[in-house]
Order: structure tokens, then C-alpha cells, then sequence
């Protein structure tokens, strides 16, 4: 046994931990399967935009740098059509390649160097916050040795190691300091801390407002969900709330078990739910594939024995496992020399270069080498044009305000029980929303009969910093049941109506 | 080596997790968040605001026989990113506008232009519900109504001629100068002449959607 083993050496002094922190060895599990699922997301991106990639990233195109929005002009040169296009393509064998483990270190420092050039290119439609997340966490992939399990590069090499060891000696899997892993699980953590700041800033969000129009919003893709959550603002706000405390307190609670079980799977949810509600597709994915890095040796070892607990239990899961191992043993190749895989490699790199300018200078993409000739502009109809250009239009005041709701309960600043019948006698509460900005607006609230009597009349200004304004209104015991409605009025004119039926009211039965 | 192994791992954790702190601290104290185009890879403002109007890009070309042309989307097709919107409608900033322009007037058989047109189009975001969602919250029918505004006219030459205010901020000045006591307050504050060389009668107009921060392009987090 080794004498470190039987003598405690380990101290709780804070260099001590800060060593066991960043320098304990382990299996990089975490890192092999964040290596594997963030450059395929990627890679997913980076293929869709390729056959735009002269537009958008070329000077042959209408590249939209950055650097530009900081004042930096020509801070990055802006490459040529042909080779904007080539690069473009080996940035996706690049990440093909990342993800597969072959090649690891160098796939990873060009991808790196690639995705954030291109990102760099064109702020509009390739950077945004998930693609700089994704560049910090390319970096620290290519520092650490996140290729050493699962991949090609170490099916490789064990496969060299395999014939000079002896048959009975059992391969152990390479372990290595977890400092890049360590990096990464901070960078998350200051990501959401990052997030929760702004939210801070954010005039309106803990109140749902802001999360509210993002919903009403078309710039994502669909999100029926979102749209069906705006009709309960105050869920928004609960939801902005606990979305605030996680990221919060994420930085915090994520190093010990429990508090990393709970803090990941409130991310896993919050992360999905916004595909759901906001239409983010690539964010989460990206998101929920950099959280493995917080997976540890133990967590695969316990799923490994619980995994074969099962497979023992389970006969077919046993001969599934070994019908695949025998799979991947026949279509192993023959060993080949330490040279050949790079050579291969670099043979990919000069292929895909070649071949991606082929293909996109045969696809002509803005259709310049047509026989019959250049394509003309699409003419725009005159009417819409002078819709266009006609004088300045007034907002109107309809357009100022979001809704106008009916209930009996108020928390949080909403509304929380709409409802549309009331008994008589019964107070309602009328909730008026307003969309920023407005000015300081004088609102009229009108109880009126179904024929346009005025039964009630209250008013309040509302400055222009509130976005809701409440009206009480008490139905005197003496109206009659029936139809009534809500006239939200400003500047003299109907903004808003909402119908309300009034119910009799249930008196006291004597038995 | 391996000493100088190790002192360059300590001064990589030291110098990533300063650089990561140094995002949050500038983030958190508004300091300097502009200052270089890394800082948008330290400075972690996604959720920087959101509107309660949909802002859409028409980029226009006028020929010299009167008639107008779709500059953008080209005739070769949109690249749409991150939903059913062209690129154009992502810039928030309108930087690009010029680029998209000419990149379309250069690939295309077109007559003359006299001049180019970056049109903003706004409607409030209520009329996007769904109607299903709409009958739910409303009484009365969808009424909607939308407000163009010029933001830039480009010469054929591509010079920026004229630039305006995004509609957000117009309305929101609008609104700010909705008050007879503030307006009195500013004229008889204003000299009618410049005093001084180089002095300007009116403060410069901000060209930025205020909801929108400078340094953040893309309004989406997809």
C-alpha cells in the first residue's frame, strides 16, 4: 500500500483545497460527452448558414462585423468570398471532428479560432450570447484532455496499447487534472450570475412584463406555450422570480451533492421550458449539453454499477451490450501507423476545403453565371410604398394600452382570478394595462349598461413609469342583473371594453 | 518543466477567472461595457429588454423611373436564422443596412437607383396573439394598426445621406415632450443662436433604440 494512502497528508487549509479543487485527478467523463454533444449542436448551426456563408460572412457579401457596433472598424479582416466559404466548411469538419475525437486538441484549437472569427463576422444572424458561451467552453475543451476516453483518438491509441500489453493486464483509463473542468463549471456559474445582474437592471422583469412581450414576440421561433402563459402574468412573474433566486444563488450550491442535483435539474427545466415558451431552440441545447461537466468519476462509476446491475438482471441488455462490442471489434481496422491518422486528417481538411468551394461555386449562389443573365429586383407594390413614406402617423391611443381584465383578487400587482360574472353587490376589480412607453395619461373607467348608460365613473392618472392601473368598482344592490360592460376611455375615446354579467344576488334561505 | 508546467496552469485559472470577474463587476457597475468587442464575450446581458411593439426592416431601392425594389431580401432568397424572420430584421442597430444594400444593387441587373430607403415597420405586440389567445383576452376584434418610419436614406454611391431615430425612440421623445411646462423650460433655456464656435443648438439625437444596449446586436438568445 502506499505510504500516502496510510499516513493522512491532507490539510483543510485553503491552499490544500484549492490544490484538491483544480488538481484532483479524474477520469474526464464530463468533458468527453460535453466534447461530444456541444460541437455537434454547433455543428448543426454552422450547416445551416453554410450556404449563405459568402453572404453573411464574405466581403463579397454583407457582413455585419461586431467589432463595428464597438466603433472598431476593420478590427478583424474581412476574407474573400472563396475563402470565407472554404473556412467555413473545414469550421464544420472541424467540429465533426471535435465531436468524434479524432485529432482532438487540433480540432478543438480550430474550431475555437474559426467559430469565433465567423462569429465576429456577423453579429446579426451567427454571434450571440449562446455562440460566446460556446466559444469560452471550445477554449477550455482545447485545454484539457477531454480526448483521452470516448473518441477516436483513444480508440487509436488503446488499440497500439492493447498489442504491447500482456492479455491479462486490464487497461485503466487515462485521469488528468480537472482544472479545465473546474474552469467551466465557473464560467457557468458566473454566466447565470451574469444573467440574474441583468435581470436586475431590467425595468420590468420581476413583474412578468418583460418576459410577457418576449412571448408576444415573433423574433424566435414558435412558442404556442409562451403565448397561452400571457394570459396569466402573474405566473410569469412567479416564474421570473425563481428564475432570478436559481441564478442567484447557482454559484453557490452547485459544488456539494445535493445542491448541484437541484441546481441542474431547476437549469435542465428552466432551459426547456424556454423552448417551450420563448421558441430558443439552440440556447438550451447548448445550455443542457455544458452541464455534463459537472458530471464526476463517482456519478459515472454508480451509473456504470447500476447499469450492470440491470444488465445482470435483464438478460438481453447483457447480449445487446455484447452483440454491439462484437460489432465494433469486427469493423475495427487494421492497425495502422502513428502517422497515418493525421495524414488523414489533414487529407479531410484539403478535401472539404476543396469540395465546399466546388460545390458552392457551382451552386452560383447569387446567380451570376446564369445563362440568362443576372436576377433582377423584385418591385415593390406602390400602394405599401406610400403607405411607407406617407407623413408621420399619431400613435393612437388604443395602442398604448395592452388589455383591460376583470376579477376580484390582486396579487402581486395582477389580477389573478379574471372573471367576467359577478353578483351584485360584489366589488370588481378592473385591472387596465398599459405598453411602454406612454406619457403621463389621464384613464377614465366607465361602468356601463348594455345600452351605453353610465352607471359608475371613476378615473386616475397614471404616470407614465406604471404600466398597470386598478379601478374599483361597487354595482349598487339596486341595478338589475344582466349585461354590463368595462369602457377604458382615454382622451375621450374607447380604448378598451370588457362585457361583465351581473348575477342576482343569493340571499339566505329560510328552512 | 514540469514547475513551468504548473506556474503556467496557476496563471491560465488566474488569469480566466479574473477575466470572468472582471465581466461581472463591468456588467454589474455599467463600466465600460462598451469598451472593446471582448467585452461581449465577458458580459452576460442576455435578457437586455424587450419592447412591447414588433419592429420590422424594409430596405428599399428608388430607380430613376419612380419605381421602388425590394433591396433585402435579395432575389436569391432570405437566410433566415433563428425563426421565420429574414437577417435584416435582427439588426437592431441597422449597421448593416448599407451592406445588405449594396451587396444586392452589386449582384443584380437594375436600372439606375436615385436612392435607398432603410424603412422601419412597427405594430403593437398584442396583435401577434394567436386568436385563440386573443378571444380569450379581448372583446373587440384585432384592429391593427401599423406605423412606418424612415431611418436612413443611402445614396447609390453608398453614403448614408440622412439618419433618424428608430420609432421606439420617436415615440418615446414624443411623449417626454407631451408636457407644456418642460417644453417652456427647455426653449427659454436654448439661446436662439449658437453662443460659442462649435457649440450646438440642440444635443445630438441618440441613434439607439435606449432599450437596446449598444453593445448587443441580436436581439435573441436562440
Amino acid at each position: 500500500m502506499d505510504a500516502k494512502e496510510v499516513i493522512p497528508t491532507q490539510t483543510n487549509s485553503i491552499r490544500d483545497r484549492f490544490q484538491r479543487f483544480f488538481f484532483a485527478e479524474e477520469v474526464p467523463y464530463g468533458l468527453a460527452i460535453v466534447r461530444m454533444l456541444l460541437p455537434l449542436v454547433l455543428l448543426g448551426t454552422v450547416c445551416t448558414r453554410w450556404p449563405y456563408a459568402r453572404e453573411l460572412f464574405s466581403a463579397d457579401g454583407a457582413p455585419a462585423p461586431l467589432a463595428e457596433i464597438f466603433r472598431f472598424y476593420d478590427f478583424l479582416p474581412i476574407l474573400p468570398g472563396t475563402i470565407a466559404v472554404g473556412l467555413f466548411a473545414a469550421l464544420a469538419f472541424f467540429l465533426f471532428c471535435s465531436t468524434i475525437g479524432w485529432m482532438t486538441r487540433f480540432s478543438l484549437i480550430a474550431s475555437v479560432t474559426l467559430y469565433t472569427y465567423f462569429c465576429f463576422m456577423d453579429c446579426i444572424s451567427m454571434a450571440t450570447k449562446y455562440s460566446a458561451i460556446a466559444s469560452h467552453v471550445l477554449f477550455l475543451l482545447s485545454l484539457s484532455r477531454c480526448g483521452s476516453i470516448w473518441s477516436v483518438d483513444s480508440w487509436l491509441k488503446g488499440r497500439k496499447e492493447n498489442k504491447a500489453l500482456p492479455l491479462y493486464t486490464k487497461q485503466e483509463l487515462p485521469r488528468c487534472e480537472i482544472w479545465p473542468q473546474r474552469l467551466m463549471q465557473i464560467l457557468i456559474a458566473l454566466i447565470y450570475f451574469g444573467a440574474a445582474i441583468t435581470k436586475f437592471h431590467t425595468p420590468g422583469y420581476l413583474e412578468g412584463d418583460q418576459i410577457s412581450y418576449w412571448a408576444m414576440s415573433r423574433y424566435n421561433n414558435p412558442h404556442p406555450v409562451g403565448e397561452f402563459l400571457t394570459m396569466y402574468p402573474v405566473l410569469l412573474s412567479v416564474m421570473s422570480y425563481v428564475a432570478i433566486v436559481w441564478e442567484l444563488v447557482f454559484v453557490f450550491v452547485v459544488w456539494r451533492k445535493w445542491g448541484r442535483i437541484i441546481a441542474l435539474a431547476l437549469g435542465t427545466a428552466f432551459h426547456i421550458g424556454t423552448t417551450f415558451s420563448l421558441g430558443l431552440y439552440i440556447f438550451p441545447m447548448i445550455s443542457i449539453s455544458i452541464y455534463f461537466c459537472f458530471l464526476t468519476e463517482n456519478d459515472v462509476q454508480w451509473m456504470s454499477a447500476q447499469f450492470r446491475r440491470l444488465a445482470r438482471r435483464e438478460g438481453w441488455i447483457k447480449q445487446t451490450a455484447a452483440s454491439l462490442r462484437a460489432a465494433i471489434e469486427k469493423y475495427r481496422p487494421q492497425p495502422v501507423a502513428g502517422w497515418k491518422s493525421p495524414t488523414a486528417w489533414v487529407t479531410g481538411i484539403v478535401a472539404v476545403l476543396f469540395l465546399s468551394i466546388y460545390v458552392e461555386h457551382q451552386q452560383d449562389p447569387y446567380g451570376l453565371r446564369r445563362p440568362e443573365g443576372r436576377m433582377s429586383l423584385h418591385e415593390v407594390d406602390p400602394e405599401l410604398m406610400a403607405e411607407m413614406l406617407a407623413p408621420e402617423q399619431t400613435m393612437r391611443q388604443k395602442d398604448k394600452f395592452l388589455s383591460v381584465d376583470t376579477g376580484t383578487l390582486m396579487v402581486g400587482g395582477w389580477l389573478t382570478n379574471r372573471k367576467s360574472e359577478f353578483m351584485i353587490g360584489e366589488m370588481i376589480l378592473v385591472q387596465c394595462c398599459l405598453n411602454p412607453p406612454h406619457e403621463d395619461i389621464w384613464i377614465d373607467c366607465h361602468f356601463c349598461e348594455e345600452d351605453g348608460r353610465i352607471v359608475h365613473r371613476s378615473g386616475q392618472i397614471v404616470v407614465r413609469e406604471n404600466l398597470r392601473s386598478a379601478f374599483q368598482i361597487y354595482p349598487p344592490e339596486a341595478l338589475e342583473p344582466g349585461n354590463y360592460y368595462v369602457s377604458i376611455k382615454s382622451k375621450g375615446k374607447e380604448v378598451l371594453r370588457r362585457s361583465v354579467t351581473l348575477l342576482p344576488k343569493l340571499s339566505a334561505v329560510a328552512n | 518543466m514540469r514547475l513551468f508546467k504548473r506556474g503556467l496552469t496557476y496563471l491560465t485559472i488566474a488569469g480566466y477567472v479574473g477575466i470572468l470577474m472582471f465581466g461581472i463587476l463591468s456588467h454589474t457597475f455599467t463600466y465600460q461595457t462598451g469598451r472593446h468587442p471582448a467585452m461581449y464575450y465577458i458580459v452576460w446581458d442576455m435578457f437586455c429588454g424587450w419592447s412591447a411593439y414588433s419592429i420590422r426592416t424594409h430596405i428599399i431601392g428608388e430607380g430613376i423611373s419612380g419605381k421602388y425594389y425590394e433591396l433585402s431580401p435579395g432575389p436569391w432568397g432570405d437566410f433566415k436564422p433563428y425563426g421565420d424572420l429574414g437577417r435584416r430584421h435582427y439588426d437592431t442597430t441597422g449597421d448593416a443596412w448599407m451592406r445588405i444594400a449594396m451587396n444586392t444593387l452589386d449582384k443584380t441587373e437594375h436600372e439606375p437607383m436615385l436612392r435607398i430607403l432603410c424603412i422601419e415597420e412597427a405594430w403593437c405586440k398584442k396583435y401577434n396573439l394567436p386568436d385563440v389567445v386573443w378571444d380569450q383576452r379581448y372583446d373587440q376584434p384585432k384592429d391593427f394598426q401599423n406605423y412606418y418610419r424612415l431611418r436612413k436614406v443611402i445614396t447609390p454611391e453608398g453614403v448614408v445621406a440622412q439618419t433618424y431615430v428608430p420609432w421606439l425612440t420617436r415615440q418615446r421623445y414624443l411623449q417626454i415632450n407631451d408636457n407644456p411646462r418642460l417644453i417652456a423650460d427647455m426653449s427659454r433655456a436654448r439661446p436662439f443662436f449658437a453662443a460659442t464656435v462649435g457649440s450646438r443648438v440642440e444635443p445630438p439625437s441618440p441613434q439607439h433604440d435606449p432599450d437596446v444596449p449598444i453593445h448587443l446586436a441580436s436581439p435573441v438568445g436562440n
